[in-house]
């Protein structure tokens, strides 16, 4: 129904669904590591790399699901991620495919783009911020020669 | 400062869609063509739910990957990898148990959520969708 450019107005809202989805997903990363959720390996050593992951994660995910300071946690994330790909996954192959790494690579572009689009409507940033800056939050839709404002609102 | 980094949201977008088609196209290969056996990765080597479909849809993979990488078509392209997505994760993912973490299809469900935004939202500022639509619009302005 839409041409190309033109993202229909809910887009905002499924991105804030997605959000919360991957939020609920990175979780389990985390819980796994600190309470051995659904039978992973329990790591306590909270000084190494794997072991400091999971509260990062644990902590992470749930800002990411509540969508609170979401474009610094994103970024945090992100760069966890690329470091758990080069550090863990990496010297096991090259591919991403076979290496292991699939995850972290998707996970870590993920978050990069979501430094950039932000929570959404639907997060406690959103609740959190002033009424006046609320209106006219600004969304691009793909390839517009030039910024177009969708009202969210 | 925010309006600078929300500005880039385009341009982030289509990076994110490079790396994730490239990912989902290497799929495609190992299923035609037998490539990346899973030989090496996870610890506890739970088989990737998206490997456990019947091979022919490596052809979907292959052709639907690189349309996405292109940006070519991305909406009607975008569906249809997430509804083979979906296929994945009923067919394989969930008969091996409740958690995506356990049963394989934790990126699966990644792709499809990703996919469902960019069948929503469109492929961003690099791609060929953005490009066509640029020469239609400047062809409309020119009259």
């Amino acid at each position: 129904m839409n041409a190309p450019g033109n993202a229909p107005q809910w887009t905002p809202y499924l991105r804030s669904l997605l959000r919360m989805a991957i939020g609920l997903l990175f979780f389990q990363h985390g819980a796994e590591k600190i309470w051995g959720f659904a039978g992973g390996r329990i790591d306590h050593n909270f000084g190494t790399m794997h072991g400091f992951a999971g509260p990062l994660e644990v902590v992470g995910g749930s800002l990411i699901f509540l969508g609170l300071f979401t474009r610094i946690t994103a970024f945090i994330l992100c760069g966890e991620m690329a470091v758990a790909y080069f550090r863990s996954w990496a010297p096991r192959g090259f591919w991403p495919i076979n290496n292991g790494g699939e995850e972290a690579v998707i996970f870590c572009f993920l978050y990069l783009w979501l430094v950039t689009a932000g929570p959404g409507p639907w997060s406690l940033d959103h609740v959190f911020r002033k009424k006046t800056e609320r209106c006219g939050e600004r969304f691009i839709s793909a390839g517009a020669p030039e910024p177009a404002t969708v009202k969210n609102h | 400062m925010k309006q600078a980094i929300a500005s880039w949201e385009i341009y982030s977008r289509s990076v994110m869609r490079f790396i994730l088609a490239f990912t989902f196209t290497l799929h495609g290969f190992r299923h035609l063509f037998g490539f990346f056996p899973a030989s090496t990765g996870r610890r506890a080597l739970i088989p990737m739910a998206l490997d456990g479909l019947p091979s022919i849809v490596g052809g979907l993979e292959i052709a639907g990957g690189f349309l996405l990488f292109a940006g070519l078509l991305t909406r009607p392209v975008a569906i249809v990898l997430a509804a083979e997505l979906l296929a994945a994760y009923v067919y394989s993912a969930m008969p091996r148990g409740v958690w995506p973490i356990r049963n394989g299809g934790n990126e699966v469900l990644v792709y499809l959520l990703v996919f469902l935004y960019f069948a929503a939202a469109g492929a961003g500022a690099w791609s060929v969708d953005a490009l066509l639509q640029a020469r239609r619009s400047h062809r409309v302005a020119a009259g």
